[in-house]
């Protein structure tokens, strides 16, 4: 029977577009097969061997994991760190964004090299080199160790992207404010940052995302002091039941669908992840 | 003028200074702690047991021999797949674009727990296959073919990415017209394409090795306790035994890994202005 439908199929559709919907079937099972499988572990009670849908389907997990104490102090952590890395991230990078963008200074050059260098660094190798000077600056398992974890991390895309935004503000529009006698400081809030908004907001989503979901660089610096909410799910996933693991999971992706969703549909989903492959 | 020169640099310091205080001094001082021995004299020793006790070159041999397979398949798949996001007109060709840019967007412990419970020899493909009473496990999590596969999920979209936003640059018709006179497609993908991307392709391979050397959820989670990948190897080092001087040694290990690829990372990233953004060059 299966066989015939798919031979079926096959002469309905001519080999290319067979072909299509067959790469098409394996590209959904492949990278959207293991999240739907999660979501699904997420509502389960019983899942006994060899059963592949769940034996009992109920919210049991959902209390378990919300009735823990550390998750909500895991969700405060991980806001005001993500908080902290983006409003940090803001004031010492949009500076440079607007002087690499506007001005000509002698090492600019360089200056672009250095922040791509920052970022060509093995992660964990960095992340080591880093704890090394914590340990002995006493920054270890710090609120501030943490958030200069995650800053490490943002400072190249936190420059670019406004960078970019900065240098695709028309010079005309700037011009035609100062000849009606704005003052530069004017300029720019009036004309110059309201046009480069989107570009440093995509920017700003992609700090707090990437501080949101930061794992083992939190692990290494933080723990056990301070826990954000990806720290508690390496514990989780070692020492729970799937399915807490699964619960743990969705909360950690809220932010990331609510803040995508909302810039999505405001710049296009293409424009973030563009930004996303400077990281 | 001057005072746009000062301006400049005052505005760039502060992002600088700390990137030199974050990155660049405790790399310089993990190059230095490695030569280091207990009492902070001078020492090859952490080289020396680098480089001849097997429990530790195995875990640079197994490291190269889950990345290098990574780098190579990731490659293999992301090449057609941007090939067919980028030129392909079809309606599922824009819903696979859409898709697989979404999945980086999916938090790494999130994504690495989800494959695990795929490919664990009770996840979700032996229990596929129970349905039909076929028993037949995977044997891939907990072992290096299973990190290749964990690695080709965040690899692919990514490298598929930096891909097509090169090919978007070539033109279609220079493309139709190859076809009208009849090459076909290798001819067209050896001869115009891969001449035009192959800088493209070169710089997400070199991400994709920095990325995978580097990484740690994964390995962490869902490799074998020995050998072990570099990353795990580094952690237990450093959080574990509390060794700083052996932790150094072996993150500068993976940085001198990382250097052969990252120069040809730097120096593509120096011309990029000129070969993939041609507007602004």
């Amino acid at each position: 029977m299966g066989r015939l439908g798919l031979k079926g199929l096959y002469y309905a559709l001519g080999v290319h577009r067979f072909v299509e919907y067959l790469f098409f079937m394996v590209f959904l099972l492949f990278f959207y097969g293991p999240l739907m499988n999660l979501a699904m572990l997420a509502f389960t009670e019983s899942y006994e061997y060899p059963a592949f849908f769940p034996n009992v389907i109920s919210l049991k997990w959902w209390r378990f994991v919300l009735a823990q104490d550390n998750l909500v102090a895991s969700m405060v952590t991980s806001l005001a760190v993500a908080i902290l890395t983006t409003a940090i991230s803001l004031c010492i990078c949009l500076p440079a964004a607007y002087a690499l963008a506007r001005f000509d200074f002698p090492g600019k050059r360089f200056f672009q090299f250095a922040y791509l260098l920052s970022n060509a660094f093995p992660k964990i190798g960095l992340y080591i080199a880093i704890g090394v000077i914590f340990y002995r600056t006493d920054l270890m398992g710090t609120l501030t160790g943490v958030v200069l974890i995650h800053i490490v991390n943002t400072l190249m895309f936190m420059t670019w992207l406004p960078a970019n935004a900065f240098e695709n503000v028309p010079r005309s529009q700037e011009e035609a404010a100062r000849d009606v006698g704005a003052t530069p400081l004017q300029t720019f809030i009036a004309v110059t940052l309201p046009t480069a908004a989107p570009g440093i907001l995509v920017a700003s989503i992609f700090t707090f995302l990437g501080s949101m979901e930061e794992a083992q660089g939190s692990l290494l610096i933080g723990f056990p002091e301070i826990k954000t909410i990806p720290v508690v799910m390496y514990s989780v996933i070692f020492d729970y039941p799937i399915s807490a693991g699964a619960v743990f999971s969705i909360i950690l992706v809220i932010p990331t669908v609510v803040l995508v969703l909302l810039a999505g549909k405001a710049f296009g989903i293409r424009s973030l992840s563009d930004g996303f492959k400077l990281r | 003028m001057k005072k746009e020169k000062l301006q400049g640099l005052a505005m760039v310091f502060p992002s600088f200074a700390l990137m030199v205080a974050v990155v660049f001094v405790p790399i310089i001082e993990a190059v230095v702690t490695g030569f280091r021995d207990e009492s902070g004299g001078f020492t090859l020793q952490n080289y020396r047991l680098i480089f001849t006790d097997p429990s530790y070159y195995k875990n640079i041999v197994y490291s190269l021999s889950v990345v290098l397979p990574t780098v190579g398949l990731n490659m293999l798949i992301a090449y057609p797949l941007a090939i067919y996001t980028t030129y392909s007109k079809s309606r599922i060709a824009r819903v696979v674009d859409a898709m697989y840019a979404t999945t980086l967007f999916v938090p790494g412990i999130v994504a690495t727990f989800a494959l695990m419970n795929v490919i664990r020899d009770t996840g979700s493909v032996n229990r596929f296959f129970m349905l039909f009473g076929i028993s037949f496990d995977p044997q891939l999590l907990y072992t290096g073919p299973g990190l290749v596969f964990m690695n080709l999920w965040f690899n692919i979209p990514f490298a598929a990415m930096i891909l097509s936003s090169s090919l978007a640059g070539i033109s279609t018709s220079l493309l139709e017209s190859a076809r009208d006179v009849g090459a076909n497609f290798l001819e067209i993908f050896f001869k115009m394409i891969w001449p035009l991307t192959y800088k493209a392709a070169l710089l997400s391979a070199v991400f994709v090795f920095i990325g995978c050397i580097g990484a740690f959820t994964v390995p962490f989670l869902a490799g074998a306790n020995f050998p072990r990948m570099l990353g795990v190897a580094l952690y237990q080092e450093f959080s574990v035994f509390f060794s700083q001087n052996m932790a150094s040694a072996l993150a500068t290990v993976m940085f001198l890994l990382s250097a052969v690829a990252g120069g040809i990372y730097i120096y593509l990233q120096m011309k990029r202005d000129v070969w993939q953004n041609p507007k602004r060059g």
